[in-house]
């Protein structure tokens, strides 16, 4: 028997890749434009790589996971399970005993359930979100739930060891604190065109190769008329049409090419990623599933714990077992997020108050909107 | 300031035991006597694993320690349009990086220190077939104020083990915007000292070419390339650049990664002095630049080419793609031509 197990035969995924960022391509950028560099490097990997597959050493190991077994006691118990159609979106944390919870707003359905520690299975009601940190407060009817214990310490520096806790006796996950605490900025969105102004509107007079627009099948001289319902009248107009959007997202052109009009789908990209779109869909692959909303946070702690995306949500303690934060998004391969404990309170209060005026005027508890 | 740090972390093993016996102590000091470290921090790092929040103290103390010491010799390396990462290993400059980074020896490449500081720096050596590369600072510390550059050993990647724990920096998806690199904790899951260390410190795009540290905070491997699994993450060892220093430092080129061969299409007789062309393969670079048999190939891309042998490793030298000048003999007549050197997919 070979203890070393070709890796090859080992996993689902054979997508390799060099780890170098280029503006242009892969690393035969300029050398050799002529050639994709992905069947280069796939072979390269295939000969020098026979690597044994991990057989207990890996640092998540639950052995590893049960040496935080003492200290995640107390924030394993405010810790929520959120299901969403039977299956789990989301962790969330008791926050007031009387059965409000916070989570991680963009992963949960109109109707959710949570698992409470006790063993508890409650249908739960999201009664306001604060968009900016992506926080959503839940009600669920119980009392005397154990509240989270936030940490009153300073942010954990870079190297300090944090548990993502679950509802087990052990941490669901662990790692360490990757960077000084830092704001995640929102992408910008990006169509890929060059514009010049015409008397029938916003005229295309450049396609960005592979970009959102080269990809739609806008061409060089289209006019475009209408974004969605919004008619156009110059190029400062589309322009400011697609800075309210977001990349990801779909949008309907009504478009003007050679007396005919064309009603064309583009889904926006990323302004950051416009060079080379396919290396950044490339990495991100390599992530595995990553949050959808991951972008745009005021402040985060990055940490490199390997979390799934309904992972998020539920209390991140320090080695004192108190809560340093909320794990807010998957954000890479590399990297997840937590929104640390000193901005979650101010948010907490926000919406709590929110909510108490709500329940004051009488009115239902539909979701609000916190704006910035 | 920095350079002293550097030079007092270099003799590791005496401060890494002082700092074992603080953190000891520390551990002691804070969370008392029911919470003791069950294991000794040094055999953790060597493989075991922590079993109380005592073990987990220490880890974290010395981690926390580790951090600050590593992170300033980690550079972001920006050459034409590629971005990578590197790391400082002497008080003069050389940098080691990945061969993919660099692509080539004496360009000039931009890094950024962790204070977000830019100095120029000379691609020297790579290696590709093991994805080593080589660099040098050419900004004296002095235009920054300082006596030498921060910097970290080279340590040894022949002991190495699975289940070791170490640290990676860099930066993933591009230079940080702070100058200031990422930070990630791992174990070493399998070790091939030919080509890679597998570890489970996870990198992405950006972080080629950063350093990956034992627990005493010396470079034992340079990441190089990941797998679709969370888990594959590969690093060049560091013996590798020990063992090519020489040609590293000089600035060769050699190797290549398999399918991405550089070749012209000639054939010749080894042993034979000069090199003689007695084969021209159809559809070959070669043969696209109009060489023909008989020819005797007298220099490549300026540098003199004695018999077949020089010729191959002049080839090597090269990349697919790059154009160069041959220089041949045609009976009498000396006939210089411009051959886009190809690649052999083998």
């Amino acid at each position: 028997m070979a203890w070393i197990r070709p890796w090859l035969r080992t996993g689902p995924a054979l997508l390799w890749a060099a780890l170098c960022l280029s503006a242009v391509a892969g690393w035969t950028a300029e050398a050799d434009p002529d050639a994709g560099p992905s069947a280069a490097h796939r072979t390269w990997l295939h000969r020098l790589g026979r690597f044994r597959l991990p057989d207990g050493n890996e640092r998540n190991h639950p052995d590893v996971r049960a040496a935080f077994r003492d200290l995640v006691h107390n924030a394993s118990r405010s810790t929520v399970r959120i299901l969403g159609g039977g299956v789990q979106v989301a962790l969330g944390v008791v926050v007031r005993s009387d059965g409000l919870i916070l989570s991680k707003a963009s992963e949960l359905d109109e109707h959710i359930e949570c698992c409470l520690a006790d063993g508890r299975r409650l249908e739960g009601q999201v009664l306001a979100v604060d968009a900016p940190t992506d926080l959503a407060l839940i009600k669920v009817e119980a009392k005397d739930l154990v509240v989270v214990e936030w940490s009153d310490a300073d942010l954990p520096t870079v190297g300090s060891l944090l548990a993502t806790t679950g509802l087990d006796n052990a941490p669901a996950a662990i790692g360490v604190v990757s960077s000084p605490v830092h704001a995640v900025p929102q992408p910008r969105p990006v169509l890929g065109v060059g514009l010049e102004n015409s008397a029938k509107g916003p005229r295309i007079d450049r396609i960005v190769p592979r970009s959102p627009a080269a990809k739609a099948g806008l061409q060089v001289g289209d006019v475009v008329l209408r974004i969605e319902e919004q008619s156009l009248s110059d190029r400062e107009g589309l322009i400011a049409a697609i800075e309210t959007r977001e990349p990801g997202q779909q949008i309907e052109l009504s478009v003007l090419r050679e007396q005919r009009t064309l009603s064309i789908t583009a889904v926006l990209g990323d302004l950051s990623h416009i060079g080379n779109p396919e290396q950044a869909e490339l990495m991100d692959s390599l992530g595995g599933p990553l949050s959808k909303r991951r972008f745009g946070f005021p402040a985060v702690v990055q940490h490199d714990t390997v979390l799934r995306p309904r992972d998020c949500g539920g209390p991140i303690v320090g080695l004192d077992g108190k809560t340093v934060g909320i794990n807010i998004a998957r954000a890479s391969r590399v990297a997840s997020y937590a929104l640390p404990a000193s901005s979650v309170r101010p948010v907490l209060e926000k919406l709590m108050q929110q909510e108490t005026q709500v329940a004051h005027e009488g009115q239902d508890l539909a979701p609000v909107s916190i704006k910035p | 300031m920095d350079n002293r740090c550097a030079r007092v972390w270099a003799r590791g093993s005496f401060l890494f035991r002082m700092l074992l016996l603080l953190t000891a102590f520390f551990a002691h000091a804070v969370r008392g006597a029911e919470e003791e470290t069950a294991v000794d921090l040094h055999e953790i790092f060597a493989g075991a694993v922590p079993v109380n929040s005592g073990d987990l103290l220490a880890m974290q103390t010395h981690l926390q320690a580790l951090s600050e010491k590593v992170v300033p010799a980690t550079v972001a390396v920006q050459v034409g349009p590629a971005q990578g990462s590197g790391v400082i290993i002497s008080a003069d400059g050389y940098v080691l990086t990945a061969a993919h980074v660099i692509m080539r020896p004496h360009q000039r490449a931009t890094l950024v220190l962790h204070d977000g500081r830019r100095v120029a720096a000379e691609t020297l050596g790579v290696y590709r077939t093991v994805d080593a590369g080589l660099m040098k600072i050419t900004t004296q510390p002095r235009e920054l104020d300082r006596d030498a550059w921060p910097y970290v050993e080279m340590g040894d990647s022949q002991s190495i083990k699975p289940g070791q724990w170490c640290l990676a920096t860099g930066h993933p998806g591009g230079i940080q915007s702070t100058g200031e690199p990422v930070v990630r904790f791992g174990r070493v899951l399998s070790v091939n000292h030919e080509s890679a260390i597998n570890t489970d410190c996870t990198l992405i795009g950006g972080d080629s070419g950063g350093p990956l540290f034992d627990m005493d905070g010396n470079v034992v491997g340079v990441h190089s390339r990941i797998g679709g699994s969370l888990t594959l993450n590969l690093h060049v060892p560091v013996e590798i650049y020990r063992t090519a220093w020489e040609r590293l430092e000089v600035g060769d080129a050699w190797g290549y990664v398999p399918g991405n061969r550089p070749y012209l299409g000639v054939q010749g007789e080894v042993g034979a002095t000069g090199a003689k062309v007695a084969q021209v393969r159809p559809g070959t670079p070669a043969e696209k630049a109009g060489v023909e048999v008989g020819d005797v190939i007298t220099k490549l891309a300026g540098k003199e080419v004695t018999d077949f042998e020089s010729l191959k490793m002049l080839v090597e030298a090269h990349e697919p793609g790059q154009k160069v000048e041959l220089v041949l003999l045609r009976g009498n007549r000396r006939i210089q031509v411009d051959v886009i050197i190809g690649r052999q997919r083998d």
